[in-house]
């Protein structure tokens, strides 16, 4: 389930964020995805909020909590099942 | 960097429009340390999560527009030149324009909306209504658009041909503008503390229109000095080394001489920017005193730099400056003043304003 | 007499079609990759028209737009009731001169984004070039195609964008603006935005008159 959770998240980054030159394979769990890692910036972790918010039916309410979410799959993998509704 | 011409012009009459009313319901309203927002559904009519918001009438598509009442407000103390003529040209500024009316178009089509669906046909409508004449110059720069038509507007009484120019500037919020912060995750449920040392940040977002009437001849309050500096560093990120907030400064220094000043900062709410802002006008200005009025009126977005204009020119008037409502401590530098003080030992005010991509603008108020 | 100098001119243009994807990856190339994924097909043409600028920061620009991210802008309300952030930063103005400034991290004290009805973007700009105070000053503009909203003009119908380098110093000059403030001409000539970059491939000599602007010359060396 967890693997599921995790291959769904990458896909979504690759798809989101246009990344053309990235695939599902390159992005570990533990990787940063903000600045250093993959590179993504503020407007990138907030594109991929909206769309994870869409998909997961969570809320993240501010932009400091989506920075900590976002810092790496894992952190944002434990979000989703911190705060999907059961 | 060296500053070139500071662009000195007189103020003749400088008003505004917010959730509170004019400028002097404004200013009595912030020394009373009232808070014009509300919690209210960020998509108007539409629902949505509850944000802060000020707001001068309510947010609904309608046609006309909400605004054009609001609008006739304002501009009925509008002094009675040939206004938008060659020697009395127009510059009409506005992050927003008629977006509102866009947005209601792109939700059921109705052609009405269409009138003032762009910038340019938002401004022909506004000078149609006014009976303004077609000299004008159309400024979008974001939340400093109308520092920046106040500088272009200085440029042009540099001609001989101007006698005097009017700077209009008005923002009013629609779904388009409250949705597109929304989405950047800092318009939240948490109302603004601009400047406050906290966890998170947030800002509001309010209606907000002022005018001013530049005067090539000294006037009781003058623009001593005004520009700009664009980081290019980030679309919605200052550069984390305060080199925006350091460099705007410097470039207004040489201009403050011996003026005691204090300071009408940006000051949304946000927490990387506003540290910034304090921590490094603190430095650059020798501990003077720092306010922001976002607190209580939201951020007025394009129209901000014009709308505190006018707020702090009754603040010069009434001998107080309001303090930065909504705000408490620990703040992030002990330049920032919460409560509201007597101001009659100062004469001059910086007023700074700051905007998407790293842009920014400054200018020194003086008085007699 | 007011003057300018003008030192070099670039321009990419205009195109009534939209632009194949091998196109754009080109115009992506001159970007890191990491920008130019999202950057917007105005902010690429207006790149591709600003490379060989040495832009200093005291010089400064004047950025006019009539229709701006138009795209952006499409995006951004087909995104509601979730918006989204990315297409709400691109669409506001001045967006396609500032993703280029900061994909080049080219910082620039003055920007003047101004914005007009097609048939007085041009003037407004050219009166904005005379107005600067810097030694060099640029005038960039562009439009990008849109999609549904065109049929409304909202939206532009065709892509381009060019940028001309103006100096106070004639020296290498390859032609010159004249501006006389006043004009006593009943008759307005103008020239749409479209039309203009169209007016730089084939280098006439260019006169304008409107009773709000005055008179504006332009001549080739």
């Amino acid at each position: 389930m967890c693997d599921n959770l995790s291959s769904q998240l990458k896909q979504i980054i690759v798809e989101t964020l246009n990344m053309e030159e990235i695939s599902v394979e390159d992005i570990q769990d533990d990787t940063p995805l903000i600045d250093s890692g993959l590179g993504m910036d503020s407007i990138d972790a907030l594109e991929l909020v909206v769309r994870v918010e869409k998909e997961f039916n969570v809320k993240i309410k501010s932009s400091e909590e989506a920075k900590l979410a976002l810092s790496s799959v894992r952190s944002l993998m434990d979000f989703i099942n911190k705060h999907t509704p059961d | 960097m060296t500053a070139i011409n500071p662009l000195t012009v007189g103020i003749k009459v400088c008003k505004c429009l917010t959730a509170f009313g004019d400028e002097k319901e404004t200013y009595h309203n912030l020394i009373d340390q009232n808070c014009a927002l509300k919690a209210q559904a960020v998509f108007g009519e539409n629902g949505g999560d509850n944000v802060p918001l000020s707001l001068c009438n309510e947010m609904r598509a309608t046609y006309p527009p909400r605004w054009i009442s609001l609008l006739h407000k304002l501009l009925s103390d509008l002094p009675d030149k040939p206004w938008g003529t060659p020697a009395y040209p127009i510059i009409i500024s506005s992050s927003n324009f008629g977006v509102d009316q866009l947005f209601a178009y792109s939700k059921n089509n109705n052609s009405n909306y269409l009138k003032n669906s762009t910038p340019y046909k938002n401004v022909e409508w506004v000078s149609n209504e006014f009976k303004l004449g077609s000299a004008c110059t159309i400024i979008s720069h974001a939340c400093v658009s109308s520092n920046i038509a106040l500088i272009y507007g200085s440029k042009l009484l540099q001609r001989s041909h101007v006698e005097e120019v009017l700077v209009l500037s008005y923002d009013f919020l629609s779904p388009f503008v409250t949705g597109g912060f929304y989405s950047l995750k800092i318009l939240n449920g948490d109302f603004p503390k601009p400047y406050s040392d906290c966890e998170t940040g947030s800002i509001a977002l309010g209606d907000g229109a002022a005018f001013a009437v530049l005067s090539r001849k000294k006037c009781d309050v003058n623009i001593d000095a005004q520009m700009s500096y664009n980081e290019c560093f980030h679309m919605t990120r200052n550069n984390p080394d305060g080199s925006g907030f350091r460099n705007i400064g410097n470039l207004i220094l040489p201009f403050l001489k011996d003026k005691k000043v204090w300071i009408n900062g940006h000051g949304t709410g946000t927490l990387e920017a506003g540290k910034l802002e304090s921590t490094l006008f603190n430095e650059v200005f020798s501990g003077a005193p720092l306010v922001s009025w976002k607190g209580s009126l939201g951020h007025t977005l394009g129209s901000c730099g014009l709308v505190e204009l006018a707020i702090a020119i009754e603040s010069i008037k009434n001998n107080q400056t309001p303090g930065t409502i909504g705000s408490q401590r620990p703040c992030f530098s002990d330049n920032v003043a919460l409560s509201s003080f007597k101001n009659n030992s100062y004469n001059g005010v910086v007023l700074a304003s700051n905007a998407f991509g790293g842009a920014h603008a400054i200018m020194l108020i003086s008085y007699d | 007499m007011i003057e300018r100098y003008i030192k070099n001119y670039h321009k990419i243009g205009p195109f009534n079609e939209i632009l194949d994807n091998d196109f754009i990856k080109k115009l992506k190339q001159e970007f890191p990759p990491l920008l130019a994924r999202r950057m917007t097909l105005l902010s690429l043409l207006i790149g591709n028209v600003c490379k060989n600028f040495k832009l200093a920061e005291e010089d400064e620009i004047v950025y006019a737009t009539t229709c701006a991210e138009g795209l952006s802008l499409e995006s951004f309300l087909l995104s509601f009731p979730t918006p989204s952030p990315l297409h709400f930063q691109n669409s506001i103005h001045p967006s396609g001169i500032e993703q280029v400034l900061i994909a080049r991290q080219q910082p620039i004290n003055n920007l003047l984004p101004i914005n007009g009805a097609p048939q007085t973007i041009i003037l407004n700009a050219l009166m904005a070039i005379m107005h600067t105070q810097s030694e060099y000053s640029y005038l960039i503009s562009g439009e990008e195609k849109g999609n549904r909203l065109s049929d409304v003009q909202i939206t532009n119908n065709c892509s381009y964008a060019y940028s001309i380098e103006f100096c106070k110093d004639n020296t290498d000059a390859i032609g010159k603006l004249c501006w006389k403030p006043c004009s006593t001409d009943s008759l307005d000539t103008v020239i749409t935005g479209d039309d203009f970059i169209k007016f730089l491939d084939c280098k006439k000599e260019l006169e304008l008159q409107h009773k709000n602007f005055g008179k504006f010359k332009i001549t080739w060396h």
